[in-house]
């Protein structure tokens, strides 16, 4: 890499960098501080790299510790749903899932996550050409282990499903969301750029959407995910309302 | 810098990267390596973008910190996933690498946002007539600054003694406070990070709502102590901020947690590559 070679006796860029990431030895960086010292130019780029530095080491990425960024009001939200009445038809072409909603609060899972819990569907899902025992029992169970809240074990079901094509960007948003409650975001991210958002019915397009929004923020992808949250507060509906609120937050 | 060895990033990050790739059980260790990679390789990422934007175009300081926020993750993953595989490199080409990842960030961001200036006499290094290219953080038209005007002034005789005096006061001020104000006080003044970022930094233990009500009580019982000796505590004279972080520079706390206790930040031990 081409350091910025001004006259000799001024650092590179490629000795600040060294010395702000605690490279340097000890003799070598004395050096640098007694030229700092009389050469106000060279320690305005030391303190823009070390502003840099610990600009960083502020935001490192939630997958390895560093603060999720959170207004208070994403963090009070809570998801509200309730898994009852799984049905399997018998079926040999078909199979069929149905998860009703309630209104019951879910546990401290969800609660404790800015991530919103996928929607159940009031209409039937239906997933065709699995018999049961095969494929579409896998379906069934990881949607049930998210639906109680299990998400280490959906994400495990869901990511070994090999079910129909028509199942599979259900499938993948799932487990996206199941990865991303389990905070793997990096991967969830990716799982959701698989899944063709066209083909997502609503509301599950515009969850979606927002789920998106919040992985790309935790992994670090901050200039992505403004530009998102502010194509979804001009949308109109519950997703919408949420960016505009969050947009609104201190 | 004459005497200089040469930069000892590259290696540190070849090394670094290398361990990454090695499989491992996930824990603090791992994290630790994770982070250190992320941000040396974050750090890289800045300076090349700078360099890059003096070229095609201006470069908000924001979407500037962000991109190399977002590439380095990418990398560090790639690595990670046996993606970008790095035994074969030397330090140099991974450092070469870098530069085109840069080129290529700042290029596509300014291509989105219709910004592109392709202006190759902006970058003095390579028109070699003492002409700089300076961008504003706010992204205002560059300006050209001549190679003279970056040579230090000759300094008054007073000039040295009066900044070590002024340097020695402050740091006494500072060390009087709580650790936990001059954390605050230090990258609030220093670096002007904002209230979330001051609260998100990991040696910061203030929630965001504290942050300017700690920084106002530091600010005022500064310049109280300054004014008692005699400064302003507000205006810092060129070689004061190197000396300070030199002092103050906020440092991890150790593994172990000790309230009070500061160390290095733990050096994960890695093989250098030959």
């Amino acid at each position: 890499m081409r350091s910025a070679e001004l006259p000799s006796s001024h650092p590179t860029d490629d000795a600040i960098l060294d010395l702000v990431a605690g490279l340097l030895e000890e003799p070598e960086g004395e050096r640098l501080h007694a030229h700092f010292g009389s050469c106000a130019p060279c320690e305005a780029r030391y303190r823009e790299r070390a502003g840099s530095w610990e600009l960083g080491r502020a935001r490192i990425p939630a997958q390895w510790g560093g603060a999720p960024e959170l207004p208070a009001v994403a963090r009070s939200r809570g998801v509200s749903w309730r898994v009852g009445g799984l049905v399997a038809a018998a079926a040999a072409a078909s199979l069929v899932v149905a998860i009703v909603a309630g209104p019951e609060r879910r546990g401290g899972a969800a609660g404790d996550h800015p991530f919103v819990a996928l929607p159940s569907p009031e209409e039937l899902m239906v997933t065709r050409g699995a018999a049961p025992g095969g494929n579409g029992d896998t379906w069934r169970e990881g949607l049930a282990a998210y639906a109680g809240g299990e998400m280490v074990r959906a994400s495990e079901l869901l990511s070994l499903n090999r079910g129909s094509a028509y199942d599979q960007p259900m499938r993948l948003l799932y487990l996206a969301s199941s990865l991303a409650f389990s905070g793997r975001h990096a991967e969830a991210l990716r799982t959701l750029e698989s899944v063709e958002e066209a083909s997502l019915p609503e509301p599950w397009r515009g969850e979606s959407r927002w789920m998106r929004f919040l992985l790309l923020r935790s992994t670090g992808r901050t200039a992505s995910a403004e530009a998102l949250l502010a194509i979804l507060s001009r949308e109109e509906g519950e997703v919408g309302d949420r960016a505009r609120r969050w947009s609104a937050a201190p | 810098m004459s005497g200089h060895p040469g930069p000892q990033w590259p290696s540190r990050l070849c090394a670094l990267l290398q361990a990454a790739a090695s499989p491992a059980e996930p824990g603090p260790c791992r994290r630790a390596l994770c982070e250190e990679t992320w941000l040396l390789l974050r750090a890289a990422l800045v300076s090349g973008l700078e360099r890059q934007a003096r070229r095609c175009g201006p470069l908000d300081r924001e979407d500037l910190e962000d991109l190399a926020s977002e590439k380095s993750l990418e990398l560090v993953l790639a690595a990670e996933e046996g993606k970008w595989r790095v035994e074969d490199r030397s330090p140099g080409e991974i450092a070469g690498y870098l530069a085109s990842v840069a080129r290529n960030a700042v290029v596509d961001h300014l291509r989105r946002c219709g910004r592109m200036i392709r202006d190759p006499g902006l970058d003095w290094a390579e028109s070699g007539d003492g002409r700089v290219a300076v961008h504003g953080g706010a992204g205002p038209p560059a300006r050209e600054v001549r190679r003279a005007d970056l040579l230090p002034a000759a300094e008054s005789p007073d000039a040295a003694p009066e900044r070590r005096e002024f340097t020695a006061a402050l740091a006494q001020c500072l060390a009087s406070l709580p650790s936990r104000s001059q954390r605050v006080w230090l990258l609030r003044v220093l670096f002007d990070m904002s209230a979330r970022d001051i609260a998100a930094h990991p040696d910061v233990e203030v929630r965001q709502d504290q942050v300017d009500v700690v920084v106002h009580r530091a600010r005022h019982l500064m310049g109280r102590c300054m004014r008692k000796k005699g400064f302003d505590a507000e205006a810092l004279p060129p070689g004061t901020f190197a000396e300070l972080w030199r002092r103050f520079r906020i440092r991890s706390p150790a593994p172990s947690g000790g309230a009070g206790e500061e160390h290095e930040i733990r050096r994960i031990a890695v093989q250098p590559s030959d």
